[in-house]
C-alpha cells in the first residue's frame, strides 16, 4: 500500500464554506458571550471582563460574573452544542428531516422524571439532574429495546420514538393535574429555561456534553454511509444494527443530561443542522456529517445563547425564544432554495 | 478461494424459495444464473454473498461458512451489487463509490492515497469519470447503475456478485459493461456471478450457465452444452431456434424465439349449417324497396 501521493494530484480545495460557516459561528458565539457577561441589571464594562475572568476577586462584578452569569452561559453552551448534534445524528439515523432528540423518546423521558421530582420529592439539585438523566436514558432504551426487533430500522425507530414520547407526554400532564403542587414553576421549566443554572448544573452537563461531541465526531463517517440501502451496507460488511444502535445511544448521551439541565429546548436539535445543510447547500457545498456534526454544535451553541440573550432581557424562557428565534430562519430558506 | 454451498435451503418465512443440494462456484470463471422471473436466482445470489441467511444447509468460502467470517473481511473478499438500490439525492459520484472503500478503512482513518487512487480506477473503468462531482439524483438510469458498479469495483473483491447489472441500460452501455465485466475477468482473475435476464448475453459472456426454475436447477453447463430450443422451452415456455456463432474462437449459441405453434382453428361440426350471411347487396335492395302501398 503506497501512501505517497500520486503525481498530478492536488489536494482538495480549502473547505471554504464549512469554515466561513464557523468561523460565522464563531463570531456570534463570541458576541453573544461578551453580552451575556456584560449586560444586565448589574453592567459590567467589557473592558473590565478579561480582569475579572482571570483574576477573579472579591468585587460585585467578580461575583455576578462568576457565580451568576458564567455558569448560565456554559450551560447554554454546552445544551446548545449537544442538542445541536444529536438532531443532526438523530435527522440522519431515522432519515427523517424533522427529526430531532425528543423523537428517540429521550426529552419527554428525561422531562417526565424532572416533573416527578419537582412535584413529589425534596430533592438537591444535582439528585434531580441525575434522576432527570436517568429518565431520559431510560425512555431512549426503552425506544431502542422496542426498535431492536425490526433492527432499527428507520421508520420502525421513528414511529416507536414517537409512541414511547407521546406516553411520557402524557405522563407528565398527568402528574401535573393531579399533583397538588403549584404547576407554574414545572409549566416554566417545562419551556425550557437557563435562569438561574448554577455551577452544579454545569459540572454534571460538561461529562456527558463532552463526551457525546467527541463520540459523535469519531462516528460521523458512519452517519454517511447509514444513508444508503441496509443490504448495500451489508454487502460493505458494515453491521447496520450495531451502527444505529451506537449513534442512537449517543444521540441520548447528549440530550438526556441536557434536557435534565435546561428542559426541553428541543427546537434547536430540529434546526441548527438545517441551517447548516443549507448554508453548505446554497455554498454548494457538499455535506458530509464530518462537517455538518461539529458545525450544527456551534449553530446549535450559537442559537441558544444568543437567544438566552434576548430572554434574559426580557425574562422569557428561553425554549420559547428559540421557537421564535429559529423558527422563521428555515422558512426562509426553504422559500430561497424555492426560487 | 471458492465458494461452496451445501444442502442449501432458502426461504422467506415458511415459504422455500430455492432448494439446491450442492452448489460448487469455481475461481475465475463467470457464472450466469438464467432463469424465468420468481425462480429464486436474485435469491440465491443474495445467500451466497451473506445476505440471507439460509434456512438450511451452509455456504462456505475457502471452507469457512459465511456465517463464521467477519463481515469487514468478507467484503473484502466478495462483493455484491442488489438490484436497483437506493442513494440519498445529494451525494456526490465519488462520494458514492468512495463509499465502496469502507472495508479497507480502519474505524477513525479517513481516506487514504490509495482510496483515492483505487476510485479514480474504478470510476475510469466504468467509464464515469467526467460525472465525478455530479450528484446522485440528476444521473440517467443506465448512469446509476454503473455508478453502483464503480462502487462495488471500489470494494476490490475478488469475487462479484451482480443481480441484473444492465438493468436501465441502452443496448451499447449494456455491452460495454458486460466487456468490463469479461477484461476483469480475464486480466485481473475476478470470480463473477451474476443474474442476466437476456439469455443471449449470457451464452456469450459466461463459462457456465446456470439455468433455474421453481427453486431449482434445471441445467448447468457451458452455454454450448445446455442451451437449445428444450431449455427455453421448460425455462419460458418458449420454443426458440439456436443459432451457432462464432465468437473469440468459441461456439457460442444464440436462441431466437420463434412464433409458439398456434393451433387452427377448428372446423365447425359438419351437422351444423354454414352461417348465411346476409348479402350487403340484398340488405340494400331491401331497406330501399319503396313501401308501396296498393290504393285500395
Amino acid at each position: 500500500m503506497s501512501w505517497r501521493l500520486p503525481l498530478g494530484w492536488a489536494p482538495p480545495a480549502a473547505p471554504s464554506a464549512p469554515l466561513l460557516l464557523g468561523l460565522l459561528c464563531l463570531g456570534v458565539l463570541t458576541l453573544a458571550t461578551a453580552a451575556a457577561l456584560s449586560l444586565g441589571d448589574y453592567r459590567i464594562p467589557l473592558e473590565a471582563l478579561p480582569g475579572i475572568l482571570w483574576h477573579g476577586g472579591d468585587s460585585n462584578a467578580a461575583f455576578v460574573v462568576h457565580e451568576l452569569r458564567l455558569p448560565r452561559l456554559l450551560t447554554g453552551l454546552l445544551a446548545g452544542a449537544a442538542l445541536g448534534m444529536a438532531g443532526a445524528i438523530a435527522q440522519s439515523i431515522t432519515r427523517n428531516p424533522l427529526g430531532e432528540p425528543g423523537l428517540l423518546g429521550v426529552t419527554a423521558g428525561a422531562a417526565f422524571a424532572m416533573v416527578l421530582c419537582m412535584a413529589f420529592a425534596r430533592l438537591s439539585t444535582p439528585a434531580m439532574l441525575a434522576c432527570g438523566t436517568l429518565g431520559g436514558l431510560f425512555a431512549a432504551l426503552l425506544t431502542f429495546a422496542i426498535g431492536l426487533r425490526t433492527r432499527l430500522e428507520p421508520l420502525q425507530l421513528t414511529l416507536v420514538g414517537m409512541s414511547v414520547n407521546l406516553f411520557f407526554l402524557s405522563a407528565i400532564t398527568l402528574v401535573l393535574v393531579s399533583s397538588q403542587t403549584e404547576a407554574n414553576g414545572i409549566y416554566y421549566w417545562l419551556s425550557g429555561s437557563l435562569a438561574n443554572r448554577t455551577w452544579e448544573h454545569v459540572g454534571m452537563l460538561w461529562a456527558w456534553v463532552l463526551g457525546g461531541l467527541a463520540l459523535g465526531l469519531a462516528c460521523a463517517r458512519i452517519l454517511d454511509l447509514l444513508a444508503l440501502d441496509e443490504t448495500m451496507l451489508t454487502s460493505l460488511g458494515l453491521q447496520v444494527t450495531r451502527w444505529r444502535l451506537l449513534l442512537g445511544l449517543t444521540a441520548v448521551v447528549l440530550s438526556a443530561a441536557t434536557v435534565a439541565a435546561t428542559g426541553p429546548i428541543a427546537f434547536v436539535g430540529l434546526v441548527a443542522p438545517h441551517l447548516v445543510r443549507s448554508g453548505l447547500t446554497l455554498a454548494g457545498e457538499r455535506t458530509t456529517h464530518r462537517t455538518l456534526l461539529p458545525l450544527s454544535a456551534l449553530a446549535g451553541a450559537s442559537l441558544v445563547c444568543g437567544a438566552d440573550l434576548i430572554a434574559k432581557w426580557q425574562e422569557i424562557p428561553v425554549g420559547i425564544l428559540c421557537v421564535l428565534v429559529g423558527g422563521p430562519l428555515p422558512v426562509h430558506l426553504i422559500r430561497r432554495q424555492g426560487t | 478461494m471458492s465458494l461452496h454451498a451445501t444442502g442449501l435451503r432458502l426461504a422467506y418465512g415458511q415459504r422455500t424459495i430455492v432448494d439446491i443440494p450442492e452448489l460448487h462456484l469455481e475461481p475465475g470463471r463467470i457464472t450466469c444464473l438464467v432463469g424465468p422471473n420468481g425462480c429464486g436466482k436474485s435469491t440465491l445470489l443474495k445467500a451466497l454473498g451473506g445476505l440471507l441467511r439460509p434456512a438450511r444447509g451452509e455456504i462456505r468460502l475457502d471452507a469457512r461458512p459465511l456465517a463464521d467470517w467477519a463481515p469487514k473481511a468478507l467484503a473484502r473478499r466478495l462483493a455484491s451489487l442488489p438490484q436497483s438500490p437506493s442513494a440519498p439525492d445529494d451525494i456526490r459520484v465519488s462520494q458514492l463509490v468512495g463509499h465502496g472503500r469502507y472495508p479497507h478503512q480502519g474505524l477513525l482513518g479517513g481516506a487514504t492515497a490509495r482510496d483515492l487512487e483505487v476510485v479514480d480506477w474504478a470510476l475510469g473503468a466504468t467509464s464515469i469519470g467526467h460525472l465525478r462531482e455530479r450528484r446522485f439524483a440528476t444521473l440517467s438510469g443506465g448512469e446509476r447503475q454503473r455508478v453502483w458498479l464503480a462502487m462495488t469495483l471500489a470494494q476490490q473483491a475478488e469475487i462479484l456478485l451482480l443481480d441484473e447489472p444492465t438493468t436501465y441500460m441502452d443496448m451499447g452501455h449494456q455491452v460495454e459493461l458486460l466487456e468490463l465485466l469479461a477484461e476483469l475477468h480475464r486480466r485481473h482473475g475476478r470470480t463473477i456471478v451474476m443474474v442476466l435476464h437476456d439469455l443471449n448475453q449470457a451464452c456469450q459472456y459466461a463459462d457456465r450457465l446456470l439455468a433455474m426454475r421453481d427453486g431449482r436447477i434445471l441445467a448447468d453447463g457451458t452455454p454450448d452444452e445446455v442451451v437449445d430450443s428444450a431449455l427455453t422451452e421448460r425455462l419460458f415456455g418458449l420454443p426458440t431456434e439456436r443459432i451457432d456463432r462464432e465468437i473469440g474462437g468459441r461456439r457460442v449459441p444464440c436462441c431466437l424465439p420463434l412464433p409458439p405453434a398456434r393451433p387452427e382453428p377448428p372446423n365447425p361440426p359438419a351437422h351444423l349449417p354454414a352461417i348465411q350471411r346476409p348479402s350487403a347487396n340484398r340488405n340494400a335492395t331491401r331497406h330501399r324497396q319503396p313501401q308501396i302501398r296498393n290504393p285500395a
